[in-house]
């Protein structure tokens, strides 16, 4: 198009302001929760990735072994048998010191220097190293990490470890670069770990470097180790770590798109509206020699700066708040997948680049439509609203229909494929297909209500033919709310059903009056033991009337570690764990046979049923267990393996106890018995001792803290559809901003104007949260039964409440009311003069 | 006797500030208590703006317009409202019927905004489409019409309410010429019939002709005025 024609057609962008504003804004904020969540996710895997590196070094393969790890002889075999110089043995534990958690690495300095990047030559002064190896108790923080629990170098400080306390000294600071996503490590001497882990002589791993033909030294290694023990490559261990948080983040993705998805609509809507706006203008620029082509050209054109404009401010807004989202993504790592200190959230050129082709793309897809509809105009004669109306209406049965087709497709994809791809394509049928369906649903409703009007006043049925009148734009404006507020009530109703889910999992599982661990064990720090001198104390005391014994432990399995839960429990004539699968049987031949109970999540990522067969390494060799049943357990979405504690204790030579589970005798005052519990274990061993009731509290607090990134998620997408809503409204009242003055001159007064523009925006609102209802109950089942049952393994039951339901419809009557208003107000302070020269 | 109109030193310009742009400076006329008006001017003359004054659409700066001795500058937004609801009726020149409501609901809205009692609509609208030529189209949409029907549809609803006087602007600008005159000769007649006063805003000699009165406006001036249909 040749550049006048051009500034006549862009000029129209330029004269609504606000609208186009409204739209970059849109666009930008989708964009914005698209990239926040990409660099969260990047940060996460960086600060995963550094943290292994800073770890596990420059090491190619870890040996490994069960619960008890390794002896040293071990290690000492590897060097001296088979002469391997790049080994270096590690011990690794939590300890607490105040409310931190520290990450204590046992080294040997000796053997170490070539491993890790912070005991590199030269890293640290030979008279660090010399105290570090001498001195019992003698730590090296990264200096960062000394000034946030304020210890000094030179000073000693007091941390606990498996409930006794350990006295330990700062001799030296770790250099910062080598400890980056580890901001939380400490690291001391080989013997100083084994003593605070309360495990001489044990190690928790051993690091090679082994060499390119490493075959046969592989099979040498092999050949030496017992048989619990395994070497794994280093790379594969660390993969094997990231991806228990695939799904997690993956998740959280596929939530980012659906904001850009509602931004999209918006830009669809500011480029229909500006393309209506300049129908006229199209065809006199088609009747002076215009192609059709470089019309097209031109509506892109502005497309395309609008979505670069959105893409540019959405990156940036994006980096802004990616820390926060960071924080938050992190806490939920640490909650439920690995340790991992979380950095700086950095824009990479991924995430840059893919935030501008989401916003430039999706803006050019988006107006693609109205570009053709511009195309079209007949050079002839301007063509009124109404034919194009008239035409509109003519393609919602058939858009209807297509949605239909759509929403069948979501049916089968969610029945018939078992991928968690297929469950996603599934959600975004169903989203994509009801949004189709609505125009149609929103002009037969304004249509029904029409007819129900016919009686009443000339200005009821003008209010209310009003909604189908306008159906091309108010169409688009309900799709969009419709997707936003059903995301709200299938987002809520899957979080609330699981919410009940896991509260009836909790009241059923934890049945004892009160969970005994040692003083550290309620953190995080799950290796240390009970000292069995004081289970036996508790276990003797009067107000006692049984206790359940627990350990928990990870079993090295190749790269891969297998959670393992052994039980001992009361018999109370009742099992507090619900099965799904083995029925009776199952107790029966996990309380008698060499059998497993293993949990839902664990069955399903692993393909077990019931009859199946778990293959396990201990220390008398690989052994098979027989999968007795499947039960219900939402404590970790990895999965867990129970197992009888005296079957446990026959396999691998541990005698540990994690926690107890105390049943008081009736009518014991709970305050009475854990004062008598801590009474018992004085001196010993530090408590961490919690009630029923409490425990059952922080569950539920780590569940709720899990799904916050949710809702934060959730209420930006509902933000962009408020946009969406009141660009598309605002722009239906400027079209009719000649109609609205004649009925000013009429007689109309500006308040009756006003409502009448009210009404009908609310009643859009309150249409956009019934039609969200069903889709959102909708998609609340795909999200239950498809998407969490493929992505974690999980199933629960479907609970109808009521509150969401009532938030869709309460949130689009109360954002169309927000829409409604300003155009309202504006129109009843116009005079209606200046309405009619729009003539 | 017909509705006095006077127009007193009224100042109109259109912006403010420095993008002002006058239209009318210190403006005067009493219309002649007679018979219809016919405002003739050319494109920018400020007809267009001066039935919109006269119809309390717009207000001028300064001023008065007075109707009936009533000053509308002096009245408040939902008074002038409620004038015009009463008083006024108005025909344009692209017709502007409501497109979402039949013919009929587009004579009965002015009604139901008047507050006429509900056992006396339907018999007006019905006599009003009847005396139009549309008797039989209270159910049909605007769009089934051709644009000379629908202009008569927008005469009998500017006439429905029974106002005092009828402002149309430009009513035939978007006719070919025998309805247009259809439209003129319906307007006099139906505003004559019910002793209303019919004002109209044309750029057509011919059509000026038709009223009693012509002012001639030039660049927001009078700069001609004639009595009489012989003019």
């Amino acid at each position: 198009m040749i550049p006048l024609a051009w500034r006549a057609s862009a000029a129209g962008l330029l004269r609504y302001p606000l609208q186009s504003a409204l739209a970059v804004l849109g666009l930008a904020l989708g964009v914005m929760v698209f990239v926040a969540v990409d660099i969260a996710n990047q940060g996460a895997r960086r600060a995963f990735d550094l943290s292994m590196q800073a770890l596990a070094g420059r090491a190619t393969h870890h040996v490994v072994a069960g619960p008890a790890g390794l002896a040293d002889e071990v290690y000492v075999g590897l060097r001296r048998d088979l002469g391997l110089r790049d080994a270096a043995p590690v011990v690794e534990l939590s300890v607490r010191y105040g409310s931190e958690t520290l990450r204590v690495l046992g080294i040997d300095p000796l053997a170490e220097r070539s491993f890790r990047g912070f005991a590199a030559a030269g890293a640290l002064a030979p008279a660090v190293w010399r105290r570090l190896l001498l001195e019992p108790g003698a730590v090296l923080l990264a200096a960062s990490t000394a000034a946030r629990v304020g210890v000094q170098v030179g000073e000693a400080f007091e941390v606990g470890a498996s409930g006794r306390r350990h006295t330990l000294t700062l001799v030296g600071l770790l250099d910062e670069h080598a400890t980056r996503g580890l901001d939380n490590l400490a690291v001391t001497d080989i013997a100083s770990a084994q003593s605070l882990r309360g495990a001489p002589a044990r190690l928790t791993r051993i690091d090679l470097m082994l060499a390119e033909d490493e075959a046969r030294t592989l099979e040498a290694v092999r050949a030496l180790l017992p048989p619990e023990a395994s070497i794994v490559p280093a790379s594969a261990r660390a993969r094997a770590t990231r991806e228990l948080a695939g799904a997690f983040t993956l998740n959280l993705t596929a939530m980012s798109l659906l904001a850009v998805v509602i931004g999209l609509f918006l830009i669809y809507n500011t480029m229909h509206f500006n393309v209506l706006r300049r129908r006229e203008l199209f065809g006199v620029l088609r009747a002076i020699g215009v192609t059709r082509g470089e019309v097209l050209r031109a509506v892109l054109l502005e497309a395309l700066l609008l979505g670069a404009c959105a893409a540019a401010l959405g990156i940036l807004a994006g980096d802004a708040i990616a820390g926060r989202l960071l924080a938050l993504v992190g806490r939920t790592l640490n909650d439920l997948y690995f340790s991992v200190t979380v950095g700086e959230a950095r824009l990479s050129t991924a995430s840059l680049m893919l935030g501008l082709v989401l916003g430039v793309v999706g803006s050019l897809a988006s107006a693609l439509v109205p570009a053709l509809e511009a195309m079209s105009v007949s050079p002839v004669a301007a063509i009124a609203r109404r034919p194009l109306e008239r035409r509109v209406g003519g393609w919602l049965p058939g858009l209807a229909l297509a949605g239909a087709a759509l929403l069948a497709g979501a049916g089968v994809l969610a029945i018939s494929s078992t991928g968690l791809a297929a469950g996603f394509a599934a959600l975004a049928a169903l989203l994509v297909g009801s949004a189709l369906a609505v125009p149609w649903l929103t002009a037969a409703a304004g249509a029904a209500l029409g007819r129900l009007s016919r009686r009443g006043p000339a200005l009821w049925r003008h209010t209310l033919g009003g909604i189908s009148a306008g159906i091309s734009r108010t169409g688009v404006a309900v799709a969009a709310l419709v997707v936003a507020l059903s995301a709200t009530v299938g987002v809520a109703l899957m979080v609330g059903s699981f919410r009940v889910a896991v509260q009836d999992w909790l009241e059923s599982t934890l049945r004892a009056d009160i969970y005994v661990r040692p003083a550290d064990g309620f953190s995080g720090v799950v290796e240390n033991a009970l000292d069995p001198a004081v289970v036996e104390s508790i276990t003797g005391l009067p107000a006692v009337a049984a206790v359940s014994v627990a350990r928990f432990v990870e079993i090295a399995d190749g790269a891969r570690t297998v959670p393992l839960f052994a039980v001992r429990m009361p018999d109370l004539g009742q099992r507090s764990i619900r099965l799904l699968a083995g029925g009776e049987a199952a107790w029966r031949a996990f309380d008698t046979q060499a059998a497993v109970l293993v949990s839902e999540p664990y069955a399903f990522h692993n393909r077990l049923a019931a009859g199946d067969t778990l293959r396990l390494p201990t220390p008398r060799g690989a052994r098979e267990f027989a999968v007795a049943g499947i039960y219900r357990d939402y404590g970790s979405d990895r999965g867990v393996v129970m197992m009888r504690l005296a079957l446990y204790r026959e396999y691998w030579d541990d005698a540990g106890i994690s926690s107890l589970g105390v049943y008081l005798r009736p009518g014991e005052p709970l305050e009475t018995a854990t004062a008598s519990i801590r009474a018992v274990a004085e001196g010993r061993q530090a408590l961490g001792l919690r009630a029923n009731r409490d425990l059952k509290r922080v569950s539920l607090a780590v569940f709720d803290r899990t799904f916050e990134i949710t809702g934060v998620l959730r209420w930006l997408t509902v933000i962009v559809a408020v946009l969406a809503i009141v660009t598309s409204l605002g722009a239906l009242q400027l079209e009719r901003s000649r109609e609205l003055a004649l009925l000013r001159a009429l007689g109309m007064t500006p308040l009756q104007l006003a409502l009448m523009i009210v009404a009908q925006t609310v009643l859009l609102g309150l249409f956009a949260g019934l039609l969200a209802v069903p889709v959102g109950i909708a998609l609340s089942q795909l999200l239950i039964h498809v998407i969490n049952a493929r992505a974690f393994g999980w199933s629960m039951d479907f609970v109808l409440l009521a509150s969401p339901l009532a938030e869709a419809l309460a949130i689009g009557g109360a954002v169309a009311l927000l829409a409604g208003i300003v155009p309202a107000w504006q129109s009843a302070r116009r005079t209606p003069a200046a309405g009619l020269h729009g003539e | 006797m017909p509705l006095p109109i006077a127009l007193r030193a009224l100042d109109y310009s259109y912006a403010q500030g420095r993008n002002a742009q006058p239209v009318f400076e210190r403006f005067e006329h009493v219309f002649a208590d007679r018979g219809s008006i016919a405002i003739l001017g050319r494109s920018g003359s400020g007809k267009s703006t001066l039935l919109h004054l006269l119809a309390g659409l717009d207000r001028p700066q300064r001023g008065a317009i007075e109707i009936d001795g009533q000053d509308l500058c002096r009245l408040s937004e939902s008074r002038l409202t409620l004038f015009r609801r009463q008083r006024i009726g108005m025909v344009f020149q692209f017709f502007n019927l409501i497109a979402t409501l039949s013919v009929g609901d587009n004579l009965l809205l002015p009604l139901e905004l008047a507050g006429t009692p509900r056992g006396s609509r339907a018999a007006r609208v019905t006599t009003l489409l009847e005396q139009v030529g549309l008797g039989g189209y209270a159910g049909r949409f605007p769009e089934e019409l051709s644009g000379g029907e629908q202009q008569r549809v927008a005469v009998a609803r500017s006439l429905v309410h029974s106002p005092q006087l009828v402002l149309a602007d430009e009513p035939t600008g978007s006719l070919d010429a025998a309805n247009g005159r259809r439209i003129i000769e319906l307007l006099h007649e139906m505003t004559a019939e019910e002793g209303r006063r019919l004002l109209l805003v044309t750029h057509s000699r011919e059509v000026a002709s038709t009223a009693e009165q012509v002012l001639v406006l030039e660049r927001g001036r009078l700069s001609d005025y004639h009595e009489g249909v012989a003019w």
